[in-house]
Formats: structure tokens, C-alpha cells, sequence
């Protein structure tokens, strides 16, 4: 009788994990910094030449560079998964020759000067991930100031001879030339 | 009143030069992009990934309203949703290699097709190319309780994975398995 009971007990147990697993699913809410693409083409129909997918955390009054996003420290280029930019032919970033592929896109923010990084470790959240041995290339940036955005923002320019990739949020503005190996 | 002129082509040169330099960059998207992983606690990679934009529900009914049905679909917003198989997979019990597709729909009131396209970075379905079709299947159309934005998540029970597709009252799932589990199977 009690091995009934037993029996009866777990099965009772099982039929409630069941129950609440049918029910519902939930599902994320919207981002409070959403994520969102940007592509480089050199003509509206053309296939891209670069893809960024990136997160975009908002001013919300406060002061961003050195204090949000402290200098000298890895900052993940975005919000919440690390922003990812796709090359689709061969390019040179900064001074370093990349090959086409996927890379995420790192940067070590400073008052006048930025180091940006690729790296080879795709698909990670925010910096935790991030180690020195996936590094693909390293570039460094200078700082400029330009009108105020409230969302932080990638863009691109072409310049003829290369492209910028320009990393923008605040007044603060990072310019780095990206040349494409036709 | 030449000088009238001067002063005017003056002012719009200074203009369009301001206008050069400031460069433009877009407005956060009301209907956002969001990133969906399925993962497991066997390997650190993802085994799929999904990009996608999520439209908020508008209309008393999302499905036949807002999106017709019997239309291809980019089934999200803006950018056409893609999917990246980190490897070899069966989707729909059809086999995917490896790689990043397209996912359109074509919604219905009882049952939907899923369509995977190697046309990848395009724009809505204004690029889709038939010929490109990698995979068609059709899923029969279930009904959950109302969720307001479109959502693509992943569920897990004993021995299956599904890609869930969820908007308002509807949803749909999409069976998913690695070659392992194929194989176990046999």
C-alpha cells in the first residue's frame, strides 16, 4: 500500500512537470538596446561589401565615454552579444590584412585615441569572452567630435579609395579606414 | 538685388556644405532586430542561430490581417530573417548542411511553408528567387496564448528541439535535430 502511495506521490510530481512545461513558453521581450544591421554596399542592389550586427544602448542623459564606458577598458562596441562584422571579400583593417569571414569587433576606448580589435571568437556576449590569442587584427583610431546621437551608431563612407567605418554615439566620433582587396 | 542673389547662393553653398559634412546614421528601428541561440550544455558553440526583426502586433488579428495569408512572408521585419546551422542539421525533417539561409513563411490559417533560401542578405522577400530554395516544408499552425511581438524561440522536451515561430495567437513548430541525434536514433 504505501509503495502505492509511492507510486501514486510520483507520478503526481511527474504529471505537474509535464503540466507546467505544456503550458506556456516564454518568449524575450523587446531589448532595451536593440540590435540592429548595417550593411556596406557600393550601390543600393549590389551584394554587400561589410555587414556590422550590433547592439544600440541609448545616452539616457548620462555621461558615456570614461564614465559609462570607462577609458582604457574592453568595451564590446554595442549592447548585450558582441557586435559582429562580416567582410565578404578580403579587406585590410588598419594596417592588417583580413581575410573574408565573420569577426567581432572589440574596442578599448580612450580620450583622444581608440584601439579597435577582430576577433576570430564569434558568437560570445559581451567581453567576457574575449581572449588576446583569437586576435586577428589590431588598429588604433583617433577621437573626433561631431553632433550629438542618442543611440549609439555605426555608419559607413565611402571614400573612394577606402572605406570609413565610423563607430558614432554622443558627440564622440571614431573614424577607421577599411580598404576592400578586390 | 544682386546682391540679394549673392547673399542667397551664399547661404545655400555654406548649407550644402554643412549638409556634406554631417554624415547620416539610422534611427533606432521600430521594429527592432533581436538574435536568437539554441544551444546545449554538451559543446560552448551555438548549434543555430537566428537574426531577426520583430514587428509588434497592430491589427485585431495578426495572421490573414496584418500578414496575408497565402503570401510569402519575411516572417519578421525589415531585413529577411536569416538562420545560421552551425552544422549539418535536420530542419523540418530535411537534411541543411551547415551554413546561413534565409527563412521565409508563407502563412496559413491551418498550416504554414517554411522556406530556407541561400539568397542571404536581402531585403523583405522583394529578392526572393525560387530557384534558390533549399528546403520547403509545412507545418501545421497550433494555437498559444497572445504574445504582441513576433518572437522565434527555441524549446526543448525529451527527445525533440523545435524552432518556435510565435506571434499573437499562432504558433509554429519547426522539428530540429543534429546529425547525433539522427544518428542515435538509427
Amino acid at each position: 500500500m504505501k509503495r502505492i502511495y509511492f507510486n501514486l506521490g510520483i507520478a503526481f510530481v511527474f504529471s505537474i512537470l509535464f503540466l507546467t512545461d505544456a503550458a506556456a513558453q516564454e518568449f524575450r521581450d523587446l531589448d532595451a538596446s536593440p540590435h540592429d544591421i548595417v550593411y556596406f554596399r557600393t550601390n543600393k542592389i549590389s551584394p554587400p561589401k561589410i555587414k556590422v550586427l550590433y547592439g544600440r544602448p541609448k545616452k539616457n542623459g548620462r555621461e558615456i565615454f570614461g564614465n559609462v564606458i570607462p577609458f582604457g577598458k574592453i568595451w564590446r562596441v554595442g549592447a548585450n552579444e558582441a557586435t559582429e562584422v562580416v567582410f565578404y571579400n578580403d579587406v585590410v583593417f588598419g594596417e592588417t590584412e583580413v581575410k573574408a569571414g565573420t569577426y567581432v569587433l572589440y574596442a578599448i576606448p580612450d580620450q583622444n585615441e581608440w584601439t579597435l580589435i577582430l576577433s576570430s571568437n564569434t558568437d560570445v556576449w559581451g567581453t567576457y569572452e574575449y581572449e588576446e590569442k583569437y586576435d586577428v587584427a589590431r588598429t588604433t583610431a583617433k577621437v573626433s567630435k561631431a553632433e550629438f546621437l542618442e543611440a549609439f551608431s555605426i555608419g559607413f563612407k565611402d571614400k573612394g579609395k577606402h572605406i570609413n567605418m565610423v563607430l558614432a554615439w554622443d558627440t564622440t566620433r571614431i573614424t577607421a579606414p577599411i580598404k576592400i582587396i578586390l | 538685388m544682386n546682391k540679394k542673389i549673392i547673399t542667397s547662393m551664399l547661404f545655400c553653398a555654406l548649407l550644402s556644405s554643412v549638409m556634406s559634412h554631417a554624415q547620416k546614421f539610422d534611427n533606432l528601428d521600430s521594429d527592432p532586430v533581436d538574435i536568437a541561440y539554441l544551444t546545449t550544455k554538451k559543446i560552448p558553440k551555438p548549434l543555430v542561430k537566428v537574426v531577426y526583426g520583430r514587428p509588434q502586433k497592430e491589427s485585431t488579428r495578426v495572421f490573414g490581417e496584418q500578414v496575408p495569408y497565402g503570401e510569402i512572408w519575411r516572417t519578421g521585419a525589415n531585413e529577411a530573417t536569416e538562420v545560421k546551422f552551425f552544422t549539418d542539421m535536420s530542419f523540418g525533417r530535411k537534411l541543411v548542411k551547415a551554413g546561413t539561409y534565409v527563412m521565409h513563411t508563407i502563412p496559413g490559417e491551418e498550416e504554414w511553408t517554411i522556406i530556407l533560401n541561400s539568397n542571404t542578405d536581402t531585403w523583405g522577400c522583394y529578392f526572393y528567387d525560387e530557384t534558390k530554395d533549399v528546403v520547403r516544408i509545412r507545418i501545421p499552425a497550433r494555437e498559444a496564448e497572445v504574445v504582441d511581438v513576433f518572437s522565434i524561440g527555441f524549446k526543448e522536451d525529451f527527445k525533440n528541439t523545435f524552432m518556435v515561430l510565435a506571434w499573437d495567437d499562432t504558433r509554429i513548430d519547426i522539428p530540429l535535430a543534429t546529425q547525433e541525434v539522427i544518428l542515435a536514433k538509427i
